[in-house]
């Protein structure tokens, strides 16, 4: 199988697979205990811990990275980047109004959604739109000084890997609402872009561990500590009484380990592949658009619109194919839905979609196939069928089965309860 | 990875069936059968519809937790799973016209129209698409040959409403359970360590929700309150807005005349509801929009005119069959008379569905043998000829006693 969906989940770095491993052969122990064990592994959970605070130290550059250093104890592990999103809407939302990008993931536009927030509108190309985004806090400005309790624009899109001006936006929020946290969902974009936090002027970032190679089931909030996050869990008073639960040693150490290795990854290769991709769409199906195109990006994503075209059978043709792909962001029941995304971008609803994304692993020869069967695919599911074939052209239907079919295959009708007897 | 967990490839020489998995018990183990038969199975679930009334509720056949059901079945199994979005046209062909049909003082049957449209035209087109040849559901009916007879097992039965099936898609359509009882059904993924072996049936219209109907149209039609008739013409209560009424209703008329009283008649122009204390019965009906599995014996004109079903035509251009008129209601003995509609529009080759062209061309005239409970006007009319579907029709105008 070809595998270009590395946003919803990417490979597990062995950096990382091999940090899980040395935790686990530690024997049992809980981090928070008192004993040598115990110990150990918070050894281990802190070592992840002062890697993530670590990275967000520009490299090169010494003042800079002095200035917008992240100290270890602002990184509060969490059980992914959901939680991490939820917990900074809900803080930002009981300090004031609360106001999120159109295009956000589910993770931040649900809660948000829930505690009234107000939508961002977002260009053509999904940028936050800088002029409406003043108005808006000039607006809110004027309910008092305080009133904008929480401004949540995402690092880079889930589904287009379009990069958001978080500086300009970091600077009008300085400007206009000085009070307000400035969050920003960067499960996509942490370990592919630069996150100066204090040039952006952030104050809160959320991470997930297995959209970088890490493991699943854990994320972590970037928290300036005296913000006060409202914890979503309480109990025993771990993560500083900021997330309770027991924390998980070496799912933190991997995470640690995989985004180094992110940070360090020669993402530029990937760039290469990604664009070598997205030229040979554009050549072969005339009228595809990339979604975002005239954005800076991610080099890892690429959307790209084909109007008339069921996504969800796109999806699926392309499984059959052996090539995993999605059609814009996972949901819940499975089912492509519209995309908040793409209406936020003004993409026309009979356009569908489909999200490639390569990983840090993605091979030149993986994305030439990718690259054949996503233009068969799409040139078969946009052929319009007015009604189904009468008959099923590979196998007729009665009285016998043909040659190019298994005995074992029986013709429709002949499955009864006699056929399924012995089962039963 | 290895070839075994690889279920997005395609195996040469298989033949294929995508599986309408509903997340019920007899779409599980319809799966499973076709498995064990040879097929390369993919399941499927259809996404129909996303209303707020239906949301949350256990009423559906799509909801977020019968898509769960229906995936882990298929994880079990070892088939690919995939969920596709039938919302649109579901919307336009079951959705919008159950509203309007209610407007219009009828009352329809949305499954069938489900069934009609979506459920095997839809997802035969999809298949296509991906070069499936088949298309298998858990409903309780036989095909054999092109001939739709009933389920084995008669308490489960559903083939009413398979009756509007275009007999030449289902040439491409399997019924695995059909030859099954229900009990056999539950025992068979019981056996094969189904989620959904003890699963209750849903028996509620998907998109409708726990309010019903009535909830379901109050908030899409503008219902405006207006007088209950007696058969003097007097006025003897209010009702709550004509279109949500139906021949026949009994209950929650709000009019308390002493003794039941019966809907006889629905008005919706005049916002008008007719009761009387004898439930209405009738005579006859006639119905469009034909379906028709059998030989096409009115084709042939007048005496010579025959069924090769057994069906006695009595030598007339009429076929005596049974006729059932609501799911899992009783048959009832009456004359089948089809005719060519007065406009002749031809039949249509290549554009179109089949059934559509069908329609456009023949109407039916059927005459029970005696009185019957009246049907409404909406409803499928199935006729068998014994346990063998011959054809339907949705009944338009009802003759009543």
């Amino acid at each position: 199988m070809i595998y270009l969906d590395h946003a919803a989940s990417t490979s597990l770095r062995p950096c990382a697979r091999a940090a899980i491993e040395s935790v686990w052969d530690l024997g049992p122990g809980n981090p928070t205990g008192a004993h040598t064990r115990a110990q150990a592994l918070r050894a281990c959970l802190e070592t992840g811990r002062e890697e993530l605070a670590s990275l967000f130290c520009a490299p090169g550059d010494a003042l800079d990275a002095l200035l917008s250093a992240v100290s270890p104890g602002q990184i509060i592990f969490t059980s992914g980047g959901t939680e991490a999103d939820n917990t900074a809407i809900l803080t930002g939302a009981a300090r004031g109004i609360v106001l999120v990008s159109a295009a956000e993931h589910p993770a931040v536009l649900v809660p948000a959604i829930a505690a009234g927030a107000e939508l961002i509108p977002v260009d053509t190309q999904g940028r936050v739109d800088l002029d409406a985004f003043s108005m808006l806090l000039r607006r809110c400005a004027g309910l008092g000084k305080t009133a904008v309790g929480l401004v949540s624009v995402m690092a880079a899109n889930n589904e287009t890997g379009v990069i958001q001006p978080l500086a300009e936006i970091g600077a009008l929020i300085a400007e206009l609402a000085p009070g307000a946290i400035f969050h920003s969902d960067a499960v996509q974009g942490f370990g592919k872009m630069p996150l100066d936090m204090a040039a952006m002027r952030l104050d809160a970032l959320s991470l997930s561990g297995h959209k970088i190679g890490g493991p699943f089931g854990i994320g972590a909030l970037v928290w300036c500590p005296a913000l006060g996050p409202v914890p979503l869990l309480r109990g025993g008073g771990q993560e500083r009484e900021r997330r309770a639960g027991t924390p998980d040693a070496a799912s933190a150490a991997a995470f640690g380990k995989a985004a180094r290795a992110s940070a360090q990854e020669d993402w530029a290769r990937v760039g290469v592949l990604r664009d070598r991709l997205e030229a040979g769409l554009q050549r072969e199906i005339a009228d595809l658009v990339v979604h975002g195109a005239g954005a800076n990006r991610l080099p890892t994503h690429t959307c790209v619109g084909v109007p008339g075209m069921a996504a969800d059978l796109a999806v699926i043709a392309c499984d059959r194919a052996g090539l995993a792909v999605s059609a814009g962001s996972s949901c819940a029941s499975g089912a492509h839905h519209e995309s908040p995304v793409m209406r936020a971008m003004g993409v026309p609803p009979d356009m569908g979609s489909l999200r490639f994304s390569l990983g840090w692993d993605t091979r030149a020869e993986a994305v030439e196939k990718a690259l054949d069967v996503a233009v068969d695919v799409v040139r078969r599911v946009r052929r319009s069928k007015s009604s189904p074939r009468l008959s099923s052209g590979a196998v007729t239907a009665q009285p016998s089965a043909p040659s190019s079919v298994p005995k074992s295959v029986p013709t429709p009708g002949n499955l009864s309860a006699d056929a399924v007897g012995d089962a039963l | 990875m290895t070839r075994e967990n690889m279920p997005g490839e395609n195996t040469p020489g298989l033949a294929s069936v995508l599986v309408a998995m509903s997340g019920g018990v007899d779409s599980s183990v319809a799966a499973s059968l076709l498995q064990d038969a040879g097929y390369e199975v993919i399941g499927v679930t259809m996404k129909m519809h996303d209303t707020p009334e239906a949301r949350g509720t256990k009423a559906g056949c799509c909801t977020v937790e019968d898509a769960d059901d229906a995936r882990a079945v298929a994880a079990k199994l070892g088939i690919p799973h995939y969920v596709l979005d039938l919302s649109e046209p579901f919307t336009d062909r079951v959705m919008a016209p159950f509203a309007a049909d209610y407007a219009a003082g009828r009352t329809p049957n949305p499954c069938v129209e489900c069934n009609r449209y979506i459920k095997f035209d839809e997802l035969l087109r999809r298949a296509d698409t991906l070069g499936v040849d088949f298309v298998a559901t858990g409903h309780y009916a036989r095909l054999e040959n092109g001939v739709l007879r009933r389920g084995r097992d008669a308490d489960k039965d559903q083939s009413y409403v398979l009756a509007c099936l275009d007999p030449d898609l289902t040439r491409r359509v399997l019924f695995p359970v059909g030859g099954l009882h229900k009990a056999q059904v539950r025992a068979e993924a019981a056996l094969l360590g189904l989620r959904t072996a003890q699963k209750p049936e849903s028996m509620e219209v998907c998109f409708l929700g726990t309010g019903g109907k009535d909830a379901y149209l109050r908030t899409r039609l503008a219902l405006r309150p207006g007088p209950v008739l007696d058969e003097q013409g007097q006025a003897i209560g209010e009702h709550e807005g004509a279109p949500l009424y139906t021949l026949g209703q009994r209950r929650g008329l709000g009019v308390a005349a002493g003794k039941p009283v019966y809907v006889r008649a629905v008005d919706p122009v005049r916002n008008l509801v007719h009761v009387g204390t004898v439930p209405p019965r009738a005579t006859g009906f006639k119905g469009e929009q034909l379906v028709w599995f059998g030989e096409p014996f009115f084709l042939s004109s007048g005496a010579s005119s025959q069924a090769s079903s057994g069906a006695s035509s009595g030598g007339e251009d009429r076929l005596e069959c049974q006729v059932q008129y609501s799911a899992h209601g009783k048959t009832f003995p009456a004359f089948l008379h089809i005719a060519r509609a007065t406009k002749e529009t031809g039949r249509k080759t290549g554009a179109g569905t089949p059934t559509e062209a069908v329609s456009e061309e023949f109407v039916a005239d059927v005459v029970f043998r005696e009185a019957v409970p009246a049907p409404a006007s909406g409803q499928l009319a199935a006729f068998y000829d014994g346990d063998r579907v011959l054809g339907s029709v949705v009944i338009r105008t009802v003759q009543l006693v």
